[in-house]
């Protein structure tokens, strides 16, 4: 008998090598993460319980005892929960319309209302300075109908910073919620009207219901990334010294002449992970436990709502929607960039392209934002889709023990509001590293880290997704046919995930462009970042130049969107 | 030219053991299949024929060739093993088109690109497949991706052809239809095929032997008119086709006759079969009999055994009918040209009867 030992053994061992360098590189991997993202949390955690360089609980007690902790708590926790309720009512509204109504327009409600998703929220919120000011262009028309020298509304303090996180964030709960909706099985409600139920009554006794878990989980979501933000309550709470948790902490991270300021920071931002943790278990609960099995999984043909003469109403809220969201915000800007200087009438001669012309040629730090951000948020794409290739391989195909541990790694930096990324950053690389001696504090590389850690998430998901599609029997059929495994990866699984590499890299490329709450925090002379100069230049009250630069913050980032709906031929990006 | 040897064979998965100790011939040329539930092994064998799972224990040889074997610690993997594979998904490549899919396995062997386009279009018109060749996929019905899977199978004309569930995708006229065609390529080819399936029916059409299988242990391997017909213990007679198990009372020998006596419960009447054997049977014998081997005569009839009809389902060419006799209910097979009604007395004969003992 022939046994061919010495081919077999060839072959086999190039699997073998393959498998264990992708062991190797996980490793590898593994203990980064550890360096990234265990050691930092560790940091923070040790921290909150140090004060004068011993542990103790003063930090937490100061919190008790503090009023300002306790209004801060209060304030997130008034304007997140308003916020949330408003944001989901109006996402959920919208949802319903566009999925069971005979709106007209469908295509185009779909796509102009999700762009306030794509726009970074503190320019948003710059935008409505720009309208809702004390000199802001509707207060200003409101004084010149009224003639009175009483602006309509000036948008600084709590309500203002819940008015525009409802309109940033209420895509949120469309999105979540439109698929429940459209894709519900149309029986469930077929049955509640053949059992005598009305249109309305149905809607109240079943749709409602089934769609619970969504809404709620929609609203959790909300309320979360409201707690989070910071640069919205920086941009709309500053100027009348109305602060939340987030930017509280920011002041207190900045209050270098406050004893243990970095240890009290800390302290208050575990009370705000700690929130972060308990809503997202909330969220799980909710939709895991709680959701019904309602999606009879293809897309099902529900008999539309005939909205008749209540259609105007509706036209016209959606309508409203998109003026408040996208109109009004981008012309202002717009408008405001090419104004030659604040306050001058809006006529032909009063404009020009001078502030574009001034943030090119006479703002060297906007020069190197530009640089800096592209290359920050590319080069961590592109480490990101690196070390997700691995992680998800090890998760999904080779299926490793320890998956959970590793979920959660990549996981936590997303989940935890990105102040707090930035503070245990801080804390755990303000010192040299250990061995090397190599300090990258006040360098680009601990934002390139920051960035890293905190979009890693989009890799993995997008990545992972992409491997469970391509079916094991796909792989099978190759070996079969005579390739190996490294001719199986390449022409079979490769071939199949490539659009999902670039989704993936492209989702954190977008993020990484516009991120402002990290780069506040981490970025030094030289390393300024787009988001930390538009914020900047607003700061310093250069209205013209901020807006101008604003602006060309969002033609990069609707260019992205395009170049991402190309990529991945329409399933992400609109 | 191809004969495969399953010596042995035994899977664990941690502590259960998914199959074990299978050992089989299959000659050249030979379509096997083998039949069972859901979990009963099936699949496991043949990836482990394929190369995708390591057995446990034992060897697989082609002619003269091992493939695995633990005690010479031999493994081929797949791509090594010249077999062609179809698969319950298809597993249609989504991104090539159909030429992509069928020539991929000749890229691994050296071919010149005249001889791979006349190999490619003589497989897919083997398929009947002409002119599909820039086709992808999501372009093509499920039954002709099976035909892709198919031609992809063939072009390498492997040694051996393995087929897992390869219709169980497919509506039930198209797997009718490619049933007969996969049965006429082999036939036309030539070439060894082991087949997995747990359709009966398909197994009984096309295969030259059947392997029935359950929990992991070969239970009968057979000819399919010896499956059916002398299956060899009552999982068998069971998993193929219907049958009635009938304990008996009472065995004993009548020169090279066996009868065996089943009595009613009363004690009065009493159902008395004979079967040809020279076997001899112990007390404990259950008797077999598939519903369509019972006659159902008028209850005037002289022979036969007195019973009552309780239940007819009517199901087109004939009535599905539960025969009452004592305590005992019978599945009968009735031809609906009869007209009996529910409660109505009837004679029963008992033909072809299978002794299993229990």
């Amino acid at each position: 008998m022939t046994t061919l030992k010495s081919k077999r053994n060839f072959r086999d061992s190039s699997q073998t090598y393959f498998k264990w360098s992708v062991y190797g590189a996980g490793g590898i991997i593994f203990v980064l993460l550890i360096l990234v993202v265990l050691y930092p949390s560790f940091t923070l955690v040790k921290n909150s319980f140090t004060a004068d360089d011993q542990l103790s609980l003063n930090n937490y007690i100061g919190l008790i005892s503090n009023q300002t902790a306790f209004i801060v708590f209060r304030n997130s926790f008034i304007v997140s929960f308003w916020g949330a309720l408003g944001a989901t009512a109006i996402g959920v509204s919208i949802a319903w319309l566009l999925a069971r109504t005979d709106i007209p327009y469908k295509k185009f409600w779909r796509v102009a209302l999700i762009i306030p998703y794509i726009i970074p929220p503190f320019i948003g919120a710059i935008a409505w300075v720009y309208l809702l000011g004390p000199v802001g262009y509707i207060n200003k028309i409101w004084m010149a109908i009224t003639e009175t020298i009483n602006p309509l509304w000036v948008i600084y303090g709590q309500n203002g910073v819940i008015f525009v996180m409802i309109l940033y964030s209420y895509p949120i709960a469309y999105m979540v919620t439109l698929g429940p909706l459209s894709q519900m099985n149309p029986a469930l409600e077929e049955a509640g009207q053949i059992s005598g139920a009305g249109k309305l009554r149905t809607l109240r006794d079943i749709t409602l219901p089934l769609m619970l878990p969504s809404i709620g989980g929609s609203a959790l979501l909300i309320f979360m990334s409201m707690m989070a933000n910071f640069g919205i309550p920086a941009v709309i709470g500053f100027p009348k010294r109305y602060f939340v948790m987030s930017t509280q902490i920011f002041l207190t991270i900045l209050n270098f002449d406050r004893a243990n300021n970095l240890q009290i920071a800390a302290a208050l931002s575990m009370l705000l992970v700690f929130l972060a943790l308990i809503t997202m278990q909330l969220q799980k609960w909710i939709q895991g436990e709680k959701s019904y099995a309602i999606i009879s999984g293809k897309s099902s043909q529900h008999q539309l709502v005939q909205l008749r003469n209540k259609k105007y109403i509706a036209v016209v809220f959606l309508g409203l929607l998109v003026l408040f969201t996208v109109v009004l915000p981008v012309l202002s800007i717009l408008a405001t960039s090419l104004l030659r200087a604040l306050g001058l009438p809006f006529i032909l001669e009063n404009l020009s392209f001078v502030n574009f012309e001034r943030i090119i040629y006479e703002v060297p730090k906007v020069q190197r934002a530009i640089k800096n951000s592209f290359l920050l948020a590319g080069g961590s794409a592109t480490a990101i889709i690196f070390m997700s290739l691995i992680i998800s391989y090890l998760i999904v195909k080779l299926k490793i023990k320890g998956t959970a541990i590793l979920e959660a790694l990549v996981l936590l930096p997303y989940a935890v509001p990105g102040i707090v990324v930035a503070l245990a950053m801080i804390l755990a690389f303000v010192k040299p590293l250990p061995l090397v001696n190599i300090s990258i504090y006040n360098t680009i590389w601990i934002i390139a880290i920051a960035y890293i850690a905190r979009f890693l998430t989009f890799g993995v998901r997008s990545i992972s997704a992409a491997f469970e599609q391509v079916h094991e029997s796909l792989e099978d059929a190759a070996r079969i046919s005579g390739a190996d495994f490294v001719a199986s990866f390449k022409d079979i699984v490769m071939p199949l995930i490539k659009s999902n590499i670039f989704a993936g890299w492209f989702l954190a490329f977008s993020p990484a462009l516009t991120e402002l709450t990290l780069s506040m925090l981490l970025f030094s002379v030289g390393n300024e970042t787009l988001g930390t100069v538009v914020y900047g230049l607003h700061q310093e009250g250069k209205v013209g130049m901020t807006a101008a630069l604003a602006f060309v913050v969002l033609v990069f980032v609707v260019l992205l969107n395009i170049i991402t709906r190309k990529v991945t031929q329409g399933k992400l990006g609109f | 030219m191809a004969e495969l040897k399953l010596v042995n064979l035994q899977k664990k998965f941690g502590n259960t053991i998914a199959v074990d100790n299978v050992t089989v011939t299959v000659k050249d040329g030979e379509f096997i299949t083998f039949l069972g539930p859901s979990g009963c092994g099936k699949t496991t064998t043949l990836r482990m024929i394929a190369g995708f799972i390591k057995p446990t224990k034992g060897s697989i040889i082609i002619d003269d060739k091992v493939l695995s074997s633990n005690e010479e610690r031999v493994f081929l993997p797949p791509d090594q093993r010249d077999m062609g594979m179809v698969f319950q998904t298809y597993a249609v490549w989504p991104h090539m088109n159909t030429y992509k899919n069928v020539a991929y396995p000749l890229k691994f062997k050296k071919y010149s690109k005249k001889e791979i386009e006349e190999r490619v279009s003589k497989t897919l018109s083997m398929v009947k497949l002409d002119g599909f060749e820039e086709r992808f996929p999501h372009q093509m019905s499920g039954g002709q991706q099976q035909r892709v899977a198919l031609a992809r199978a063939l072009i390498m004309e492997p040694s051996v052809l393995l087929l897992d569930e390869p219709l169980s995708n497919l509506d039930a006229k198209l797997r009718e239809s490619m049933r007969h065609e996969i049965v006429e390529l082999q036939r036309k080819l030539k070439f060894t095929v082991v087949y997995v399936t747990h359709d009966q029916i398909e197994a009984m059409s096309m295969s030259d032997r059947i392997i029935v299988m359950e929990k992991g242990i070969v239970q009968q391997i057979d000819s399919p008119q010896n499956v059916y017909q002398k299956p060899s213990n009552e999982f068998v007679a069971d998993f193929i086709g219907m049958a009635n198990f009938i304990p008996c009372d009472f065995v004993h020998r009548e020169g090279n006759i066996v009868r065996v006596l089943i009595m009613d419960g009363s004690g009065k009447n009493f159902l008395s079969v004979p079967v040809m054997t020279d076997k001899d049977y112990g007390k404990n014998v259950t008797v077999v009999i598939r519903p369509e081997d019972i006659d159902v005569l008028p209850p005037d009839n002289k022979e036969g055994t007195l019973g009552t009809l309780i239940r007819q389902t009517y199901v087109g060419d004939r009535n599905d009918c539960v025969v009452q006799f004592g305590d005992i209910l019978l599945r009968v097979n009735i031809q609906n040209k009869t007209s009996i009604n529910i409660g109505d007395q009837l004679k029963l004969v008992l033909n072809n009867p299978i002794l299993l003992e229990t």
